[in-house]
């Protein structure tokens, strides 16, 4: 009887269609398996994918600063002084939005439904920090798009540019840096980040209110000094460009890049702190 | 190529579906050097294991039902080796038939007697074609 | 005396061995000591009530939850030591409907994954895409529980990896698509030779395609083993049994289940069969038939048994 059989072990043997036995599947240990994908791969797609995601969150920013804009253009007008000169300071509150943005970027995957982004063959933490970093260039991208409006407006009004230092025009970024990094250590900390929000606001609230009140606590000129105080978060943000115009004296660009090196460095720290967190669903 | 398999029937997969494709040579739907579809081709139709199907055509190249041809497959093989399965066959159906009875307490003997007396009892159906192989059924 | 069902799979390659693996969620014991063992290119089926640990099981295969005990091992490798490179071997199909990110495309989906996922095959992908009946434009979260399930099943299929985990992967189909997607999966093992790890409710539908069966109760696992020992060993017995007739206490450890109607027993029990008929015999019963079980009424029988 003629019959002829495939050879399993013939690995480079390409087997025509209608042959009736299949090879059996090679040893794992022969075999070579799958890659993981590349670094830059990773990267280029999660600013891809962000950029999508931000989409809608990206057109309310946008009808913000529309609005935004228009009432800081009432309000010079009011003010009689006729032009709307570019300034660092126009960045300072698009700039604390920053911090909500990172709700955007994890959209709908709190730790409990974050399954299919730790899914993938990469690291979790790494993969956390790929995708907040690409979050992070879009926030940054959208921050310039800002001042080339706020530019463009102000060229409409006579053109003139604020008289300040060249590394104030860095502290918007900066300040939305920070805040940037604070708001997605928060969504990758907690799954109801909204829930931890409204008790900071309610406490910080409180807080104020018991200063006005001449009732200060140790707690309450703590958290002063940490937002509003000498290396506090407004100062990274605004880059003390309003005491500028109200002082008349040059800021002290030591302070600022000792406030701004310190909460760069904390919030470098909570984020990476949330994003290595090992998340149990 | 259609082949009925059953989940219930008691013998495994590959028996069912060896016994289906010999039970197709010995009727004529499959005839000499008729090749049949590839392991992966008859699993994907059926649902079934592939290594199930790979088992039955091993099985049926071992009984010389089908022979392997490089670029085509399993081949149906030539006579005489289907002729001596339609005995097999037969054997199989009568082994089915004797479990049956058995289950519901019919004795063999009985169960010949009820056959023969059935068999009378059916009006004169045309014989069936011979096969291939040139043997008659009885 | 109760039957020892097997819990061990003798195989020469394993592709998923775990080894007194045992998780716990605050004070509750979610796996307690489970010896999950798959054989390399074996298509095996785990069964067992809600709240067995299968789901958590399979995340500890993909390292997504840490084991508190035990080891586990995923084609040799650790899933948490190794994590990337075991995850970039399994297709994965969770037990949850939302899956991927509801703001894209199917197509847009896929381009995702397929950078993921180098080995993705365009060709195949378009193929399955076709069998499922996609429409790549439709976006991801506004599809169906059926549709959607496809697009996952088509995510974890088209880089051909040599494990699929896939849990629960017909829920939600209709039954034409649960028919055009056994098919799929039939065709996808034969050409791949990959090994799959299905959980489901659905035993009868993939009766057919699993040569291995693992049973899986409150954290353990009860019993695994091949089809072959499953058809050779576990069968339901029908005897007539005389007035007065008392049982047969030698084989009381081995019966699975019992049944039957007026003086006829139906009792599936574990063991050699010609020992089990003979012992019926002397009991003085007389057997009618030994037949093997459908996959499905093996289960049934396995998980219903009391301990």
């Amino acid at each position: 009887m003629n019959t002829t059989t495939a050879d399993p072990t013939a690995s480079t043997f390409a087997m025509p269609e209608n042959v009736g036995l299949t090879a059996p599947a090679p040893p794992l240990e022969g075999a070579a398996l799958n890659p993981v994908p590349g670094w830059m791969d990773v990267l280029r797609e999660q600013l891809s994918s962000v950029g999508l995601a931000l989409r809608r969150e990206g057109t309310v920013v946008g009808g913000f600063a529309v609005l935004f804009t228009a009432f800081i253009f009432w309000m010079q007008v009011q003010q009689g002084t006729g032009d709307l000169p570019l300034s660092p300071a126009e960045g300072i509150a698009a700039a604390m939005m920053a911090f909500l943005i990172p709700m955007g970027v994890w959209k709908g995957e709190d730790p409990a439904r974050r399954g299919y982004h730790h899914a993938m063959p990469v690291g979790h933490g790494e993969h956390a920090v790929a995708r907040a970093a690409a979050g992070l260039a879009w926030t940054l991208a959208g921050g310039a798009a800002f001042f080339g409006w706020m530019g463009l407006l102000s060229l409409t009004t006579g053109g003139r540019v604020e008289q300040v230092e060249a590394w104030q025009w860095a502290a918007p970024f900066a300040g939305a840096t920070v805040l940037y990094l604070l708001g997605s250590a928060l969504t990758l900390a907690t799954s109801r980040p909204w829930r931890w929000l409204g008790f900071s606001a309610v406490g910080y609230f409180f807080l104020s209110a018991f200063r006005a009140i001449d009732a200060a606590t140790p707690l309450s000129d703590a958290v002063d000094a940490v937002v509003t105080g000498q290396y506090g978060l407004s100062t990274v943000l605004t880059g003390l460009v309003e005491s500028t115009k109200f002082t008349g004296m040059k800021a002290d660009a030591g302070t600022w890049l000792t406030a701004t090196f310190l909460w760069l460095a904390a919030a470098v720290s909570l984020f990476l702190w949330a994003a290595y967190r090992q998340p149990e669903r | 190529m259609q082949l009925a398999i059953d989940t219930a029937d008691p013998r495994p997969i590959e028996a069912q579906i060896a016994d289906e494709v010999r039970r197709a040579v010995v009727l004529g739907t499959l005839r000499a050097d008729d090749t049949l579809p590839p392991v992966r081709r008859l699993a994907a139709e059926l649902r079934v294991n592939p290594g199930a199907v790979a088992r039955a055509y091993q099985a049926l190249e071992a009984q010389g039902v089908v022979q392997m041809r490089w670029g085509r497959g399993p081949v149906v093989a030539p006579p005489p080796a289907s002729g001596e399965d339609r005995a097999a066959m037969l054997r199989r159906l009568v082994d089915r038939a004797l479990r049956d009875a058995r289950r519901n307490g019919i004795s063999a003997v009985e169960l010949a007697d009820a056959i023969r007396a059935a068999a009378e009892d059916v009006p004169a159906s045309p014989s069936p074609a011979p096969t291939a192989t040139g043997a008659t059924p009885r | 005396m109760t039957a020892a069902l097997p819990t061990e799979i003798e195989a020469a390659a394993l592709a998923v061995a775990t080894r007194g693996v045992a998780k716990r969620y605050g004070k509750d014991f979610a796996l307690l000591g489970v010896d999950l063992q798959v054989p390399e290119g074996a298509v095996y089926v785990l069964v067992g009530p809600n709240g067995a640990g299968k789901t958590t099981t399979l995340k500890l295969l993909l390292g997504l939850v840490k084991p508190d005990g035990g080891s586990v091992r995923v084609l040799g490798m650790d899933p948490r030591a190794n994590g990337p490179l075991v995850r970039a071997q399994v297709g994965y199909v969770p037990e949850r409907g939302d899956w991927g990110y509801a703001y894209m495309t199917v197509g847009r989906l896929l381009q995702h994954h397929a950078v993921y996922f180098p080995a993705w095959d365009w060709e195949y992908a378009a193929k399955l895409a076709n069998a499922f009946e996609l429409d790549l434009s439709r976006t991801l979260g506004k599809l169906s529980k059926g549709l959607a399930r496809r697009v996952h099943l088509l995510l974890a299929m088209a880089h051909r990896p040599p494990l699929l985990v896939l849990d629960e992967p017909t829920d939600g189909l209709d039954p034409v698509m649960r028919d055009e997607t056994l098919g799929m999966l039939a065709e996808h093992v034969a050409d791949t030779g990959c090994t799959v790890l299905i959980c489901t409710h659905i035993v009868h539908e993939v009766d057919r395609l699993a040569d291995h069966l693992g049973v899986m109760r409150d954290g353990r696992l009860t019993a695994q083993m091949p089809r072959e020992t499953l058809h050779r060993m576990l069968r339901r017995y029908r005897a007539d049994v005389p007035e007065g007739w008392k049982g047969v206490p030698g084989l009381d450890g081995t019966v699975i289940r019992r049944g039957g109607v007026g003086r006829e027993i139906q009792w599936s029990v574990w063991g050699d069969e010609r020992e089990v008929s003979l012992r019926l015999t002397e009991s003085g019963a007389t057997v009618r038939d030994a037949a093997p079980l459908t996959l499905e009424d093996a289960a049934v029988a396995l998980l219903s048994r009391k301990e």
